[in-house]
């Protein structure tokens, strides 16, 4: 258990990482355009990879990812000639990623020697470099399970694209009362809309004394907006029961995904979550 | 010292941020770089394995142009060892290393990662031009950072029979040659710098008998060579040199055992691989280096090479045609390897050479001449740690061929298959990215007076460099070319050999060397 530490020593943190790590540690959009492509040396291996790899994507993260077949409708038929053309350098890739909006290319590359090897790499479509690359080398006849294709994409890509967000707007008909989410104090209403990692439970608390308190418990979907209209009433000390409940449960409203935009372009560039026992691994080389 | 006070003040901000309660602290991983002219250069960004005794933890982080990287949350480990890759934008690997010993990733714990260039070293002897006499050449290198076409030109200090790596450090053997060619005399150990190649001065120790191989520790304490005579252990701090046994010990690989143990693995009275029948009388030798136990043999057989990875050791049988494991008691076969060993149908291979990197063997098969085809060399890669499962797979295979020209008309040229390929050195570097390979073949054509070609016998040396990723060749150079010509009065008199496609060679004559040794910083084998 460590004790706070005092206001100044914060923004001498925020200092810290703006100056000392400021690519590493600044998280790309995590809505950004993807586009997967498919490049093969002379190997029939893994059929339909850069398809799972796509399919990967579009589940476990809230990129734009376009696959092939998308890619192609957008850039033309020549898009295969063109990755054949490029053998897999990055500044051409990137080109074809220019040509079709996307922030990034992912390139599968299959061949063989021996083994099948599988090749992944991230490639920056405006600073036409590799940003990040996984490979690995397959027995000849297999394929990668799901845990094996969620691994290969999780090192390819920064945490931050696998940490998915809901948000929660809690609307209270009092001001001052007090608002807690998953045991976590969130000030006095009202209060800004929450983003929160989903998809996850958490428990709502509105509290004002004199009132009787607002409770519920809601499933934040990735991406999604939940709306909670806690309505407070004068406390009436026999069978108050009998009424929070009810109120709290008419008063969720799921907006539904499509109204993040603005909490995702406004979130924090932290280090991601913190509290869960790892270790915050930095490095430098001299 | 920046950075450090950066680090001091992102683990504080940990303390005061999200949730400070549960946070288990900040970690530093520092890459150590030489410092000179040799750093690793045009790296964009890193790649980490963390190994675990549950499973390897992959991490890849872009690097700002300070030097500095952000791996993100990681679970804690008691025990970790630690690998790191420098990538260009390409994502060719332009600076590797790794952690000799396992250590605690826990909170406010500083890891350092010494990482070099991946470069594959060359030395052995060669002729002076002015006479032909035989010398010890420098050593030459091969910069795989950079890309540049092996040419001889790139070399180190002024003479090395072998040159030996012991994890980021480098040292050169150097021994006197004598008139017929023989290393001779006490071979000498000297450290060459891998900040800029400069060579500081020779250790202390010396050895007898002409020294044939050597490999060192990871941590970079201790160097074991073999020579004609005995085995050696060298302290790279105190300069010692220690004789570990008596004996011819031609293969020799280090291998840290579970607890700890330094030990040498090493081929005593190693066979020619190409006699003919297969000569089954090397031993396999167990050596302790720190260890209080007595060198001892462990296996008689066809033994050719020997190879360590991850704590165990590993060897070929060119008789058997099999890849085993060797412990201190003995020895235990892996899996028997595709044409070869005496169940094969002929042309029977011979497995000749090893090398074990992240539970992938190598192995390197020569063939012998069958009709029309020449003398063939080919690689394979097979997995050690799950043996029991899937075929050793083959990677490359080349009959080996020379073609030679008529000095001044080299429109005249005549093309010589290989009587025999030999595997001399293979070994794995940065970490798995390069494989490279050594072999010497033997050719010979008998005259043919029509056309005016002479009586020919040739010998060749040649280095070989595999990306293993892709399979391509990134090196071929062929550092040695030499023959005797029976000429009669209407053959052409002047001979040179000539170049294939793709491969490289000495800028001028008195560049070739033969190839005594050859290595990486970091190398596996």
């Amino acid at each position: 258990m460590r004790p706070a530490l005092p206001s100044v020593l914060s923004w001498l943190c925020v200092a810290a990482v703006i100056a000392a790590a400021p690519r590493a540690s600044a998280d790309p959009d995590p809505r950004r355009k993807i586009s997967v492509l498919e490049y093969r040396a002379g190997s029939s291996a893994l059929s339909g990879i850069a398809a799972r790899v796509t399919a990967t994507l579009s589940r476990k993260t809230s990129l734009g990812v376009l696959g092939q077949d998308q890619t192609r409708a957008m850039y033309g038929d020549q898009l295969d000639r063109a990755l054949v053309r490029c053998a897999g350098e990055a500044g051409c890739v990137a080109r074809i990623g220019q040509k079709v909006g996307a922030a990034e290319v992912i390139l599968v590359g299959v061949s063989e020697l021996g083994d099948v090897i599988l090749t992944m790499q991230r490639i920056d479509v405006a600073g036409h470099e590799v940003t990040g690359r996984v490979a690995d080398s397959l027995a000849a006849g297999t394929t990668p399970t799901e845990a094996q294709m969620l691994g290969y994409v999780n090192r390819l890509l920064p945490p931050s694209d696998f940490l998915r967000f809901g948000v929660i707007d809690i609307v209270a008909n009092l001001t001052g009362a007090a608002v807690t989410v998953g045991g976590t104090s969130r000030g006095l209403t009202p209060i800004e809309a929450l983003k929160l990692p989903a998809p996850a439970s958490y428990d709502i608390r509105v509290d004002k004394p004199g009132y009787l308190p607002f409770a519920t418990r809601i499933a934040l979907p990735p991406d999604g907006e939940i709306k909670v209209e806690a309505e407070l009433a004068r406390r009436a000390p026999e069978a108050w029961y009998q009424h929070w409940y009810v109120v709290a449960a008419a008063g969720v409203v799921v907006a539904g995904a499509g109204g993040t935009a603005l909490y995702f372009a406004t979130r924090s560039t932290g280090a991601g979550p913190s509290g869960d026992g790892t270790l915050h691994v930095t490095g430098s080389i001299h | 010292m920046r950075w450090l006070g950066a680090l001091a003040l992102l683990g504080a901000c940990g303390g005061s941020g999200h949730a400070p309660t549960a946070d288990a602290g900040p970690v530093s991983l520092v890459l150590d770089i030489p410092n000179g002219p040799l750093d690793p250069q045009g790296y964009t960004s890193v790649e980490i394995v963390l190994h675990e005794p549950a499973g390897d933890v992959t991490r890849t982080a872009s690097v700002d142009s300070n030097g500095n990287f952000d791996l993100d949350r990681i679970d804690p480990s008691n025990s970790v060892s630690v690998e790191a890759t420098l990538r260009n934008a390409s994502g060719a690997a332009v600076g590797y290393g790794r952690t000799a010993v396992s250590s605690a990733l826990a909170a406010g714990a500083q890891i350092t990662v010494p990482v070099r260039r991946p470069i594959a070293y060359i030395a052995g002897t060669g002729k002076k031009p002015t006479d032909n006499s035989p010398t010890v050449e420098p050593a030459t290198f091969s910069d795989l950072s950079s890309g540049a076409a092996l040419d001889g030109t790139a070399q180190v200090g002024t003479s090395a029979a072998l040159v030996v790596a012991a994890g980021p450090s480098l040292y050169a053997v150097a021994q006197a040659v004598d008139a017929n060619g023989a290393l001779t005399g006490p071979a000498q150990i000297l450290p060459i710098s891998t900040a800029d190649h400069s060579m500081g001065s020779a250790l202390q120790g010396s050895m007898t008998g002409a020294v044939i191989d050597g490999a060192g520790s990871d941590d970079g304490s201790t160097l074991v060579i073999g020579t004609t005579t005995e085995l050696f252990a060298v302290d790279t701090a105190s300069g010692a040199a220690r004789v570990l046994t008596d004996g011819s010990f031609a293969r020799v690989a280090v291998v840290v055992t579970g607890g700890g143990e330094l030990d040498a693995v090493a081929i005593k009275n190693r066979a020619s691989t190409t006699a003919t029948p297969c000569a089954a009388t090397a031993e396999l030798w167990w050596v302790p280096i720190t260890g209080g136990a007595a060198p001892h043999m462990v296996a008689t057989g066809g033994f050719a090479d020997v190879a360590a990875d991850r704590g165990h050791a590993y060897y070929v049988d060119a008789c058997k045609g099999e890849l085993g494991e060797v412990t201190a008691a003995a020895v235990q076969m892996l899996r028997t390897l595709p044409g070869t060993g005496p169940s094969a149908s002929p042309p029977v291979g011979r497995p000749t050479a090893l090398a074990v990197s992240s539970g992938q063997a190598y192995i390197g098969v020569e063939l012998p001449p069958v009709n029309a085809t020449p003398a063939t060399s080919s690689l394979l890669v097979a997995s050690i740690t799950d043996p029991g499962t899937g075929a050793a797979r083959p990677l490359w295979t080349v009959a080996a061929q020379q073609v030679i020209q008529v000095t001044g008309l080299t429109e005249v040229q005549r093309l010589l298959g290989a009587s025999a390929v030999v595997f001399n050195h293979l070994e794995v570097g940065a970490g798995g990215d390069y494989v490279a390979l050594t072999t010497s073949a033997q050719f010979h054509g008998d005259e043919i007076a029509e056309a005016g070609f002479p009586d020919t016998t040739m010998d060749t040396e040649e280095l070989w460099v595999f990306a293993a990723a892709t399979g391509g060749v990134v090196q071929r150079y062929r550092s040695w070319c030499s023959g005797s010509f029976l000429a009669g009065a209407g053959d052409f008199q002047q001979w040179q050999c000539a170049a294939a496609a793709s491969q490289s060679v000495p800028a001028s004559g008195a560049l070739g060397h033969h190839v005594g040794s050859m290595t990486f910083l970091f190398g596996k084998k």
